[in-house]
């Protein structure tokens, strides 16, 4: 951690350690005024009153708030060690940790959040106990949470905070949401089994053309030369076969969930193939089977800078067989991962006969965001995203998906929390919405 | 699987109700003693559309400044329109020199009345600590009405001192209970800023510390 981090880590923890909120601190002043001024001094009995009550207020809230507090602390110091937690992220889950509801306590309330990893805590009161039930944000494996305990009042005069760290194996895995299958990869390379235009001349004896010096004389067509005395020859003709080889790449940075998510339906669902292979950043050796591409894709959480940067080392070692077929999953964010991902895209074509890219570009719904007047960015008003705060800004989408369609591969634009999949030319068509809603 | 909603505030449909009668009882206090009843009414009914506004218009992600600036926007451009109005031959003219003024008067208090509620409830729904700029202004607006009894004058306002001998009630009780009740009005309003689970328990402490102040502070409004 750099140390101004750390310091701000420090004052934010001190800051916690302060009983009385800046609301209690102006109450209390102002009703100090009131009871000793006005109240006392110039008998304003209505102030006197206000006043009084103001800084009763305060001072018990003070009390019972501290009191609270060295309960909610001692309990969570005697709390038994909690059990591995094995989820998808987006699902609420209980943990089974409680915490006191101090229901004999009046005015005082316990409520906390998870500092690490991130998770939205939701807290249900039970025979006097308050237990958590968390939906992770952020896949990944962990081995210990963080919770920020707040203990306050009700009129939020006081409250005091403390971190409690809880030893606990953690695995959060990326969640697939509505997306049911995709086929991404049911790809076709050279090879014999379909007749294609497109393809290598491999496949079966059907074409026919004049004989040139050099062919093979048995497959001259003999009762064609009794007729009409032309020398034809049967020649292989142009043909494709599916590719037997599929090579995944999951590209991290802002907003890869939907990403990660994607890659584990297309591993779990077969949409890969027979023989697959899947890499992210950092993890540039690859998975072939389920569980390792699983924990592959959990681990790949870890925030990075360089997005995309093993992509190239990744194709380069796995994609040396002819034909191969490279499926990367990005995220609908552009970002300097672009950059990356398209000079990976670029030596994958150029390594052996050439590898075929293909990107599916993933995100939780696609929003329409209006660009701010002059005015408006004067008062800082920020682009409204129409309640759906992951959902990625269209613009920002449509940019992307030319930019990766100019690398002549074949986009696929997945919406994960709809469970839509759009392809080609219709993921382009499907951008254009008219107004704003999340698609 | 929905998440279970335990934890939500009890009073989510009602606090906006409890603070815009609040803020036009506020308003009233203030206006009362020196506008018509049309104007009042005008007056009271701003302040609680203000605060409703002002509760709506936050919400999104538009930045405090500039809604505060549109609040101050609205209560200058009354001001302007009630000077235009009152001030330029015109308009008493064509109508009559009472109703400009009459105009005038609804368009000053009835923006005024609107404005400071709306930028008051943005900056407490922005920040925390500004729910005392709220209750500040709800403080004053009561101790305005009752100002006349400082430094022993126990007798004023007469209006209430009249009123309490009537029914045979010492008008410094009187006061204190108006005390009491300003200071529950304006917890209840701290409470549901809050929207904590605690509610029945913090009324609970509130009723004893007010009940306190109605036994242990002595009519003559010396604390004993």
């Amino acid at each position: 951690m750099k140390f101004r981090a750390r310091l701000q880590d420090w004052f934010d923890r001190a800051v916690d350690l302060f009983p009385l909120t800046w609301l209690g601190v102006i109450c209390s002043l102002g009703g100090l005024l009131g009871l000793l001024y006005y109240g006392w001094r110039r008998l304003d009995l209505v102030l006197l009153v206000i006043g009084a009550i103001a800084v009763g207020l305060a001072v018990m809230s003070l009390v019972l708030v501290l009191l609270g507090a060295v309960v909610v602390f001692v309990r969570v110091r005697t709390q038994k060690r909690g059990e591995s937690i094995s989820t998808e992220c987006g699902v609420p889950s209980t943990t089974g940790f409680s915490l006191p509801s101090l229901w004999w306590l009046p005015m005082i309330d316990v409520k906390w959040t998870w500092l690490s990893p991130t998770a939205e805590v939701v807290v249900r009161t039970e025979r006097g106990r308050h237990r958590e039930l968390v939906t992770a944000e952020r896949r990944g494996h962990y081995v210990e949470v963080v919770r920020r305990i707040e203990v306050g009042d009700a009129f939020g005069f006081a409250r005091v905070a403390f971190r409690a760290k809880e030893e606990r194996g953690l695995s959060f895995f990326p969640s697939m949401g509505s997306l049911k299958r995709i086929d991404v990869a049911r790809s076709l390379a050279s090879g014999e089994d379909r007749p294609h235009p497109g393809g290598q001349p491999e496949g079966e004896r059907a074409d026919l053309r004049r004989y040139a010096p050099g062919d093979p004389v048995r497959f001259i067509l003999w009762k064609v030369f009794a007729r009409t005395r032309d020398l034809i020859v049967r020649t292989p003709e142009q043909a494709i076969s599916p590719s037997r080889q599929t090579i995944a790449y999951l590209v991290t940075g802002e907003a890869d969930e939907p990403a990660a998510g994607t890659a584990r339906v297309a591993i779990e669902t077969g949409a890969l193939g027979s023989g697959w292979c899947i890499g992210t950043d950092g993890y540039e050796q690859g998975a072939k089977d389920l569980k390792s591409a699983m924990d592959l894709l959990t681990c790949s959480s870890k925030p990075t800078e360089e997005g995309g940067s093993g992509l190239a080392t990744f194709v380069r070692r796995h994609a040396n067989v002819p034909g191969a077929r490279v499926v990367v999953f990005v995220p609908a964010r552009g970002g300097k991962w672009l950059d990356r991902v398209m000079e990976g895209a670029r030596a994958a074509g150029g390594q052996g006969k050439g590898a075929t890219v293909e990107f599916v570009v993933c995100a939780d719904g696609f929003v329409e965001t209006k660009k701010p007047g002059r005015i408006a960015r004067f008062l800082g008003i920020t682009p409204e995203s129409d309640g759906e705060p992951h959902a990625a800004p269209l613009n920002e989408t449509r940019e992307l998906v030319a930019k990766l369609g100019a690398m002549r591969g074949n986009v696929l634009l997945v919406d994960r929390k709809k469970g839509r999949v759009f392809s080609g030319a219709q993921s382009l068509a499907s951008l254009q919405a008219p107004k704003g809603r999340g698609r | 699987m929905n998440p279970p909603k335990a934890g939500r505030p009890k009073l989510s449909p009602l606090r906006h109700v409890i603070r815009a009668l609040a803020m036009s009882l506020g308003a009233f206090a203030v206006l009362s003693s020196f506008v018509s009843s049309g104007i009042l009414f005008f007056g009271v009914f701003s302040a609680a559309a203000g605060s409703l506004v002002g509760e709506l218009a936050s919400r999104g992600k538009r930045p405090a400044r500039a809604l505060v600036l549109f609040g101050v926007g609205i209560a200058v451009l009354g001001n302007l329109l009630a000077h235009f109005v009152s001030d330029f031959r015109i308009f008493p003219y064509v109508f009559s020199p009472t109703t400009a003024l009459t105009f005038s008067a609804f368009l000053r208090f009835s923006t005024l009345s609107f404005a400071i509620p709306f930028i008051s409830r943005v900056l407490a729904k922005r920040r925390q600590w500004a729910v005392a700029l709220e209750l500040g202004l709800m403080v004053f607006a009561i101790v305005s009405v009752f100002a006349a009894h400082r430094d022993g004058m126990v007798a004023r306002p007469l209006w209430l001192s009249d009123w309490a001998w009537h029914h045979e009630v010492e008008p410094s009780q009187v006061l204190l209970a108006v005390g009491v009740v300003s200071s529950a009005l304006l917890a209840l309003l701290m409470l549901v800023e809050t929207g904590s689970r605690r509610f029945v328990s913090a009324l609970a402490v509130l009723g004893v510390l007010g009940g306190s102040a109605l036994l242990f502070v002595r009519a003559s409004g010396e604390a004993g």
